[in-house]
Formats: C-alpha cells, structure tokens, sequence
C-alpha cells in the first residue's frame, strides 16, 4: 500500500485530527471532581443521609453505561437490598461512588463485593464508614488486576 | 467510451465503514460474561458519480438502505468476540448506459459477515477509565450475485487498533484500522477519531459526538467524512445511537459515487 498517494489534503486533515485527539487526551487527564477532598465531602454526606448502605470508591467508575456490569453482578449479592435505588446499587461517576443497599441486619461481605466489582472490569479501592463523625476508610485486598 | 469504461469499472464497490465508537461492541459489556445484540439502520445517498476529484456524472445518484445485525459476547473483560451481518434491503445506482443515458441497478440481500475477536488491556484510574483494544478481523463472504454488489462475496482480513477514554464529561475514541482482501477489492487503510461530551438528564445517559473517519484504498480513493451522534442508555439493557456523516472530502481511485451522506439509527441491547 503507498501511503504517499494519500493527498495533501487528507494528510492535514489527518493531523488536525490527531492534534485535536491529543490535546483532548491531554486536557482530560485527571478530572477535578475526583479528587479525593470532593469525595471524601460527598462520602461524609451520602453515609449520613443513606442507612443501610455500603459505601465504596472504584476507580474508573466514570461512565454509567459501561458500569452497567456493576450493577449486573453486585445487585446478585446475597447482602444486597435490590428493592431500593436501581436494583439495590447507585453510581456516581463524578465521585466513583458506589453505594450497595443492605438488606435489614446485613453486613457486606468485602470479599464478594470486591470480587463482583472487579469481574465488572473495575478496581475496589475502599470502603468507606462513619466513626463518631469522622470518615474512616477500609481498603480492599485487591481480588484480581485489571486486565 | 468513457461510459463503458465506467460501467466496467464501476461494477465493484461499497465503503465498509468501520467507526472508533461502538457502545455495544467496543464500551460494552465490559462484564465477564456479558452479552449484547445490536441492529442498525442506515440509509447512504450519494449525488455524483467521481473519478479522481473530478465530478465525472453529475446526479449519477446511489441510495443505500441497510440492515446490521450484530452481536457481542465477552469472555473476561480482555477478550470478546463480535459478529457483524449486513443485510442490504434496497440498494439502487444509476450508472452511465455507454449512450449518454442512465442504467439503473439494484442489489439487495446478505451481505459479507465479519467476525472479530477483540482484545483489550483495561486501565482505571481516579477520574477516568479506558482501554487499548487490538482486534484481529476476518471478513467472511456470504452476498449473493446482483446487478451490481454492496458487498462483493471476497474473503478478507483485517487489523484495527484502538485507544478509547473516558472521564464523567468526555469520551475519546480512535481508531486505525488496515483490511486486505483476497480476489479483486484493493486494501484499505481507516482512521477514526470521536469526541464525546456526556451529560446526564433525568437520570439516564447522553453523549454528544463528533466523529471523524478516514479511509483510504490501495486504488487512490480517500473520503473523509465527519458529523454529529448522540447516544442515549435510557436503562440498564436498552441503548440507542442517532448518527449522521457527511463527505466533506472524495475522492475516487475508480469511477464511483461518492459527495454522500449517511444516516445510521441503532438499537441495542445488553445483559
């Protein structure tokens, strides 16, 4: 194949292309609303409007539809309340929060939790709880790297 | 003379249009052990007739209506597997008749399928996700004979490379993919450039995109075409897409329609 066919206006465009690509990719690196002082507010806050909940922060969670898969394998959890919010789980890609409803008087199991969110193709970091106030986190033993 | 010759040449051809952003066959399922089923419909109309830059016959038109059955499973997150069959409803071109007139040609039916076996290496990070996919292709002919062919029955391979991101409010995609084909169809090389802003009413999912696509063939043919799609995830299993392109630039290798748009409506669904 002879790429030098290609003609002069197709090469520039090619390269608006690719230098627009750039520096999108390069604009987008790191997003303010995950930094982890916004989500540590919105972690203090969500666990004391929500009761019975397991709150957690996975990271990449940044696209609702693709985090489907999420809700797909956690809400089969024998823990979880899938009565309440979308089939018991709520996402939240601005903070990658995840909060897991708890049937009446059940505790999470961190293990199957973690495993359940990393066969969605996602990474458990941890788990967050009030303790007299105060936001105390609880990191997850890692289940399986992301592929 | 020049009509005849078109006529002979121009027997071949379709533009086998690949795209960086594919909801349901590239973003998702991203679950071990998913599975999803997508149907397109595409309508392509084309005003002239080119050869090279060179408007050759003007309002020489072609109207494509397509079909696209597609389906997806997914192993582990770093291996699924795609199928794609084209179904052409109705495909109509006007070609020169060699005498000054209009010859009008119909195709319709299967068209070649394409299976492909994609394999991504995921990242997630704090504010954004993505993925490098390397997906090994294989074009497999099952179009019938017709006046003229959409798809041309040929055996073919192809190889595409992907880098995809996403952040809670953008998506970037691109792609760059090479086919070669085993009888007559020349090589062809596309490139493939999306940019996404997502929003979020009433709790479902919106993307706004502007995607770019390139194709070039081993014959001199370049298009470039570009134009806006929204994709809505309105719930759980149910996604659509609305797209529309534009040839912003054709060129033809071989006499050939081309200044063309298309308009592509898809639904699909995952589990």
């Amino acid at each position: 194949m002879n790429l030098k066919r290609i003609s002069k206006k197709s090469w520039g465009a090619i390269m608006i292309a690719a230098g627009l690509g750039m520096v999108t990719a390069t604009a987008a690196d790191g997003d303010p609303d995950a930094k982890q002082e916004v989500r540590a507010a919105a972690a203090i806050k969500l666990l004391k409007e929500r009761k019975d909940v397991s709150l957690s922060y996975v990271k990449g969670l940044v696209c609702p539809s693709c985090a489907l898969g999420i809700r797909i394998k956690v809400s089969k959890l024998p823990f979880v309340d899938s009565t309440r919010y979308k089939r018991g789980v709520d996402m939240d890609a601005r903070t990658q929060l995840l909060t897991v409803a708890l049937l009446p008087g059940l505790k999470p199991n961190d293990e199957s939790l973690a495993k359940a969110i990393t066969a969605a193709g996602y990474d458990p970091v941890e788990r967050y709880s009030l303790e007299s106030g105060q936001l105390e986190s609880h990191p997850y033993t890692k289940a399986k790297k992301s592929k | 003379m020049l009509g005849r010759n078109a006529a002979v040449f121009g027997v071949v051809f379709s533009v086998w249009i690949v795209s960086a952003d594919e909801p349901i066959m590239n973003m998702m399922p991203r679950w071990d052990n998913g599975w999803g089923l997508q149907m397109i419909n595409e309508y392509r109309h084309e005003d002239d007739l080119l050869l090279g830059s060179r408007t050759t016959y003007s309002g020489f038109t072609e109207d494509v209506h397509l079909l696209h059955f597609q389906g997806v499973y997914t192993w582990d997150r770093s291996i699924r597997l795609t199928y794609k069959i084209p179904y052409v409803l109705d495909a109509r071109r006007e070609m020169p008749d060699g005498w000054g007139g209009k010859r009008v040609e119909h195709d319709n039916g299967i068209g070649d399928a394409t299976l492909a076996l994609p394999l991504k290496k995921y990242f997630n990070l704090d504010g954004r996700s993505g993925s490098w996919s390397l997906k090994p292709m294989v074009r497999v002919p099952l179009a019938g004979d017709d006046d003229y062919e959409i798809y041309d029955s040929e055996w073919g391979g192809g190889l595409s490379l992907s880098y995809d991101f996403e952040t809670p409010r953008l998506a970037f995609l691109s792609s760059a993919s090479y086919w070669f084909h085993d009888n007559q169809m020349p090589s062809e090389i596309y490139l493939s450039l999306d940019l996404g802003y997502k929003f979020y009413p009433l709790e479902t999912n919106c993307q706004f995109l502007w995607e770019t696509d390139f194709l070039y063939k081993e014959n001199g043919t370049e298009t470039l075409m570009a134009g806006p799609a929204l994709y809505w995830n309105f719930n759980d299993i149910t996604h659509m897409r609305l797209e529309w392109k534009h040839d912003f630039y054709d060129r033809q290798g071989m006499l050939d329609h081309g200044n063309g748009d298309r308009f592509l409506l898809s639904l699909g669904l995952v589990f």
